[in-house]
């Protein structure tokens, strides 16, 4: 009995410390990016390197907000991931309602047709959006990036929201129907009040994917006016000697808003993506 | 009479929205990149000129492309078996009954997953400076090695770095998924394997192993999709340097179209790349269908 207790102890201790290491692991750079933002150069340049911070300055934190295009490019990420997000939802919860709710001629090869979309590389896209933009005189605009990102939102949203819409029982509706309900109505006033959670998840799946989208933004872009983040802060390692404590700083004005929504829609979130990715 | 068919089944106008953004963003410019696969454009063509196949004869004795499909297996090998060993052991580690404080655990390993990439390599980019990064100070401190290694500049080094970064930012995921998977085993199938006198180590291969293993490889599936077509990594943390010794295929097909600007042979290089997914897409569409009837 003694024995087994004991290979209990160890188990538990090891098992702790094995996580330990993988939490160190894994909160360490984001740390390390907080530390970073609040030294001067002088310090950042020191070695070795101190975890301490001796002199805490904001200078960072100043000169990104008030001195470089991070604004800007905050603002533009705003716009392209608001209206790309918005628009992605209303495709998708309506076609995530008809894909859950009708049989249709198609509907299958359709329905499989969305998930290869949420293999297909960027990279094979990129060239022939940007080719054709360039032709409609479109590059450089909120509305190529917008269009551009649907591609990688839509497929997987429609998904998670099918498979969401098909937990909620017909009868629901179908009440709605004798009471006169349309099957659009039905859909507004019934189905998206109870599916608030899975609509949450979806939003925030598209919201993190657009938010950190970095090669259509790369290509589609040229200009400070509608360049987005992640576009921006690269940029920072333009030049010869990097600013690193203006980088990290600047990477923390990025995080934060991810991060808040993460960790407020955290539960919602992590069950949406699962179901949507591992049962189709 | 097509009014009443849609009145009818009005399950495709729900689904047309959708329809028609995918066929302009995605349908389209694939076949727009399978005709440009075919056809010479570059700086120096005026317009499009038919090449029938030559494009890909050409590109199948570059030998920076076959480099590249080179780099692209070890890049993909190399970071999805590590994703996956650490983020099973990570969710076998938290689903244990004696762990406390889960959600706190799950929400500070789900950190590298959930900060945008842009900045996550970044990080590690000053992580693995030669001269003032955290790495190098902790390998000096824990007596491993005195002289600097130049991470990301050093051709030895260059791919493992990128890698570990691929498999910091995506173990959580593999995480939260085989945790959702480990949840639904039934516990009177665990109840039953006590019973036959299976404990620990035994429970853990004869019950629960077998019942994610489907689970498992869909993951795998997603986490090779996923590594074969990953853009930003490489493009930050390397650009592809030093001496091309990370220019994966995505990278290749990049240089070609935007610093190259040649897009005949980039289309070609791109229909490559989709084709190599595509074949993975279908495996894996077998298992989640599978999967979906369970």
């Amino acid at each position: 009995m003694r024995e087994k207790r004991s290979g209990l102890y160890t188990r538990v201790t090891l098992s702790y410390l094995i996580l330990l290491v993988m939490i160190v692991f894994s909160v360490f750079p984001a740390l390390w990016m907080f530390i970073t933002s609040l030294k001067t150069p002088a310090e950042n340049f020191t070695t070795p390197p101190k975890l301490i911070v001796e002199h805490p300055t904001f200078a960072n934190y100043t000169r990104v907000l008030f001195d470089s295009q991070i604004p800007r490019a905050f603002l533009n990420s705003v716009v392209v991931t608001v209206c790309a997000t918005a628009l992605t939802l209303v495709v998708a919860i309506l076609a995530g309602y008809g894909f859950s709710r009708y049989r249709f001629k198609g509907s299958r090869v359709l329905s499989s047709g969305l998930l290869y979309g949420q293999m297909m590389p960027g990279v094979v896209i990129i060239i022939p959006l940007y080719m054709v933009f360039s032709k409609l005189q479109i590059i450089d605009t909120y509305l190529a990036l917008i269009i551009a990102d649907l591609a990688i939102t839509i497929p997987m949203a429609v998904m998670m929201l099918r498979s969401f819409f098909q937990t909620i029982p017909k009868e629901l509706e179908e009440a709605a129907k004798i009471d006169g309900c349309t099957g659009l109505g039905a859909l507004f006033r019934i189905i998206i009040p109870v599916s608030l959670p899975g609509i949450i998840a979806v939003s925030v799946y598209a919201f993190l994917n657009i938010w950190e989208e970095f090669l259509f933004a790369l290509n589609l872009t040229n200009s400070d006016t509608v360049r987005t983040l992640p576009i921006s802060i690269n940029n920072f390692s333009g030049e010869f000697v990097i600013d690193w404590g203006a980088m990290m700083s600047a990477s923390m004005v990025v995080s934060i808003p991810v991060l808040l929504i993460f960790l407020l829609c955290n539960k919602f979130f992590v069950k949406g993506l699962s179901d949507g990715s591992v049962k189709g | 009479m097509r009014m009443f068919k849609f009145t009818r089944n009005p399950g495709m106008l729900y689904v047309l929205p959708a329809v028609l953004a995918i066929a302009c963003v995605m349908v389209f410019p694939l076949i727009y990149t399978f005709v440009l696969g075919f056809n010479k454009s570059d700086l120096y063509t005026d317009g499009w000129k038919f090449v029938g196949i030559s494009q890909y004869a050409a590109l199948f004795q570059n030998s920076d492309f076959i480099a590249s499909i080179r780099h692209t297996v070890v890049w993909t090998l190399s970071s999805v078996v590590f994703q996956f060993l650490v983020g099973f052991m990570a969710a076998v580690l938290i689903n244990q009954d004696f762990i406390k404080m889960k959600w706190l655990i799950r929400i500070l390993l789900m950190i590298p997953w959930v900060l945008p990439s842009v900045i996550s390599v970044n990080i590690w980019k000053w992580l693995y400076h030669p001269d003032f990064g955290y790495i190098n100070y902790l390998i000096k401190v824990l007596g491993l090695s005195d002289t600097p290694i130049n991470w990301v500049a050093d051709e030895n080094y260059a791919m493992l770095s990128a890698v570990i970064v691929n498999v910091w930012k995506m173990f959580p995921l593999v995480m939260l998924m085989i945790e959702a998977s480990l949840q639904s085993v039934p516990n009177e199938l665990k109840d039953a394997a006590k019973v036959d006198g299976a404990t620990g180590i035994r429970e853990f291969f004869t019950v629960t192993v077998p019942h994610v293993s489907s689970t498992c490889y869909t993951i795998i599936l997603l986490l090779i999709i996923w590594t074969l077509n990953a853009f930003t990594f490489i493009f930050v943390l390397t650009g592809g340097g030093p001496a091309n010794s990370t220019e994966i295929l995505s990278m290749f097909i990049y240089k070609s179209a935007f610093q190259n600007y040649d897009f005949g042979m980039a289309g070609a290089a791109s229909v490559v790349l989709f084709v190599i997914t595509a074949v993975l897409s279908v495996v894996y569409m077998k298992f989640v269908m599978k999967g979906g009837d369970n």
